[in-house]
């Protein structure tokens, strides 16, 4: 974007990265009005900003001899971008390094577009820009020519949630894109098909059994206040969910190969490893070696559950097992403290199973305390037991098929099943990245990147196996677009990975964004910050006697120092994802208090309570709600 | 190779012999086929002998062992072809096995897909 004119005065007015002149060319016919007005535009501003600005018009007698031109005589094939090789009309307007007087094939640079894309570029010219700094993603030249004789010019490792974006999008872009993806089974044997761990092992059949849980917890605990007769209700059937929710997963892994043939992606079913920074060696099921070649390389391939490290621990399962558990898990002991561990506790739980949480520390580190402790505090009334301090130190098989556990505090116990869900490590080990000296950390597998770039200039990553990129799939989705829009478009957007919102389904569910209140009191000071905050009944809730003890609630984080500006908004109650996504748009427009007061709150709804807040942590007074 | 152009036409330009459309006047309904004689489950490589070089008229269909609607249409299907003591054959191919031709070759975009294929050439599609 462009900021007109040199503010001295205002000392955050950065200076224009493209302070060099930029030139432009614009074609058509000279009696086409669309044409002339663009070119009229142009020539004004080329006329009022010389510096910045130098227009070449290449203005064709006839509109058959444009057409000529730009069509049979294949202008337009000189650009990748699909939307300049689908473009016929006039006029049409690129970026050049130089100015000739002729239309040069070999000097253009980017396609603008036609009349209505010239005159929005030159109205962005003109106007400043209202929100401050515009942060561009100054990535390094990578050597990317369209003239490359590589296979391909994007390959990308891992065809889940970002990679699969990022694909799709370069494909559309005019790249020509090949995606591997390839199952390593896990220890116990489990494998899976196209989606990544979102749509096999995670998200999706995560909140699948989290919604069977919330059923029967509904049919168990409400419906008698609702005159529904529940009749003689039979134990949870584990079967027949896991084969429905297996069926679908299915069903989106066809859904993806259907998508990338469509959107002309090369799907390769294969596990690939760098020989250099240009090739790579991929080999299929059959054990089958061959090389494909890429001018660039996107690394998207996520992350693997952490095994159990103590004696035995090889008996213990995971995340990637438990979904496709062929036989009810029985009994279950979760190792870990993270939300993977209390998502699964939970279902778990709901569904009827005997459940223990073993905790090392503390509960989801990373998140808001006090949201936390009441999500601990309502699980430990739903049948779940907590064993706090303690690690398991060994594994041992039973007699009778089951697993005895040795604790470090020397108690025991036994279970049908241990899930183990202690951390993930990125999935790099086998890459071979170290021969192409790209920056990992060591504790953690991730690569280090700087707008998705790595060490190694024409290797990008997103997603999961990226240093600093919250593990959540919205977030490598739009990574991997904004990435591929910048290395295939003329886009230089970076990826905002702050004020992102997020879910915990647990039993309670929690949804946030932005900072904890920890955090905001750590940042800004505590003299700095206020504390909305309410604890309520859902309504839905409150005719089953079972639930009186079930509050929801809710806070929001000001910051006193800058207009009551929202920093987090916590919510705990039914629908949690459901009510926080909106508050994304709002903190990304700057909510302040005031905005979140005067937003007249939906009726009777657990939302609303976030826009009647009015009771401050720092007044000492009671924040239960009332009755309406 | 496998001709995926689809046409409403009866002629066809093929080097294989043409099968007369069904008559009519049927006096009674032909008797019920034994299931191993028109039910076929085809791989990929099969294709060619059990449906291009089919004497008879072939039903393709393309299914998955996932797929709700396919458990329901395809017993359907089964029934109507014994029934159809001969006249014309079900080939079933499983989409997640036969990708090869389902994929690219047949561009099957959803489950169920039922194709009808008369001397090698694709007629209709459902």
């Amino acid at each position: 974007e462009f900021r007109k004119g040199n503010n001295k005065n205002n000392s955050n007015v950065r200076i224009d990265v493209m302070s060099n002149q930029q030139i432009l060319h614009i074609a058509g016919w000279n009696t086409c009005g669309f044409y002339r007005r663009a070119s009229t535009v142009l020539g004004s501003l080329s006329v009022l900003f010389p510096a910045k600005l130098k227009v070449v018009e290449h203005s064709f007698p006839s509109r058959a001899d444009y057409r000529a031109w730009l069509i049979d005589g294949n202008f337009r094939d000189c650009f990748s971008d699909s939307r300049a090789r689908g473009h016929t009309a006039s006029p049409f307007v690129w970026f050049s390094g130089k100015a000739s007087a002729e239309p040069s094939k070999e000097d253009v640079e980017s396609f603008l577009g036609g009349h209505d894309d010239t005159l929005e570029w030159c109205r962005n010219f003109c106007s400043p820009c209202e929100t401050g700094d515009v942060e561009k993603a100054t990535m390094v030249d990578d050597g990317h020519s369209i003239d490359h004789d590589y296979d391909y010019d994007l390959v990308v490792i891992g065809g889940g949630s970002g990679g699969l974006a990022a694909s799709k999008e370069a494909a559309s872009l005019g790249a020509k894109v090949a995606v591997l993806d390839y199952v390593k089974p896990s220890p116990h044997g489990t494998t899976w098909g196209l989606g990544g761990t979102c749509v096999n092992v995670g998200c999706i059949p995560k909140k699948l059994m989290h919604q069977g849980a919330l059923l029967n917890e509904a049919i168990e605990l409400d419906t008698g206040a609702f005159g529904i007769n529940k009749g003689d209700l039979q134990p949870h059937t584990w079967e027949e969910m896991r084969l429905n929710v297996q069926n679908f997963i299915r069903s989106l892994n066809f859904k993806y190969r259907v998508t990338l043939r469509e959107k002309n992606v090369h799907y390769l079913n294969k596990l690939g490893r760098f020989i250099d920074a240009h090739t790579l060696e991929v080999r299929d099921k059959k054990g089958k070696v061959s090389t494909i070649t890429s001018s660039r390389f996107l690394v998207a391939t996520g992350g693997r559950p952490t095994p159990l490290a103590c004696e035995g621990g090889e008996l213990a399962i995971s995340s990637d097992d438990i979904f496709a558990m062929e036989k009810s898990p029985g009994k279950v002991l979760c190792v870990g403290a993270s939300y993977i561990s209390l998502e699964c506790a939970g279902f778990l739980a709901g569904l009827g199973h005997d459940v223990t949480v073993g905790v090392r520390s503390i509960l989801l580190r990373g998140f808001d305390r006090e949201c936390v402790d009441k999500i601990g505090t309502y699980m430990e009334a739903h049948n779940v037991a907590f064993k706090r301090g303690v690690t398991p130190t060994k594994l041992e098989k039973t007699a009778n098929d089951q697993i005895q556990v040795t604790f470090s505090d020397g108690s025991q116990d036994v279970y049908d099943t241990v899930l183990a869900a202690i951390g993930r490590m990125a999935d790099t080990p086998k890459l071979n990245l170290e021969a192409l000296n790209v920056e990992t950390n060591a504790k953690n597998g991730k690569i280090i990147c700087k707008y998705e770039q790595t060490s190694c200039p024409n290797i990008y990553a997103i997603g999961d196996v990226m240093e600093g990129c919250p593990e959540l799939t919205p977030v490598a989705i739009q990574a991997g677009i904004f990435l591929a829009r910048r290395l295939f478009g003329t886009s230089t957007q970076p990826m905002d990975y702050v004020n992102i919102c997020t879910t915990v389904f647990t039993p309670l569910e929690y949804s946030c964004v932005g900072l904890s209140e920890d955090d905001s009191i750590d940042k800004f000071g505590p003299e700095n910050i206020e504390v909305y905050q309410s604890s309520f009944m859902p309504l839905e809730w409150s005719l089953s006697s079972a639930r009186a003890s079930h509050n929801a609630f809710t806070k929001v984080i000001v910051n006193k120092s800058d207009q009551e500006r929202v920093l987090g908004i916590h919510y705990l109650g039914p629908n949690a994802g459901e009510v926080m996504q909106g508050y994304g748009a709002a903190i990304k427009k700057g909510l302040t208090f005031k905005d979140l007061s005067e937003t007249v709150g939906i009726h009777p709804t657990s939302a609303e309570e976030i826009v009647t807040l009015s009771i401050t942590k720092s007044s000492g007074a009671d924040c239960s709600a009332g009755s309406c | 190779s496998l001709s995926v152009s689809a046409t409403t036409t009866t002629s066809s330009s093929s080097s294989q012999k043409t099968t007369p459309p069904p008559s009519a006047q049927q006096n009674a309904p032909p008797k019920p086929a034994k299931k191993e004689d028109v039910i076929f489950e085809a791989t990929a490589d099969q294709v060619q002998e059990l449906v291009l070089e089919s004497p008879v008229p072939v039903l393709v269909d393309v299914y998955a062992d996932w797929c709700g609607p396919c458990k329901s249409l395809t017993p359907a299907l089964e029934e109507m072809t014994i029934k159809g003591g001969g006249m014309f054959r079900l080939v079933k191919l499983n989409a997640d096995n036969e990708q090869s031709i389902t994929g690219a070759a047949l561009g099957v975009r959803s489950l169920p897909t039922i194709f009808a294929v008369r001397d090698g050439t694709i007629l209709n599609k459902f």
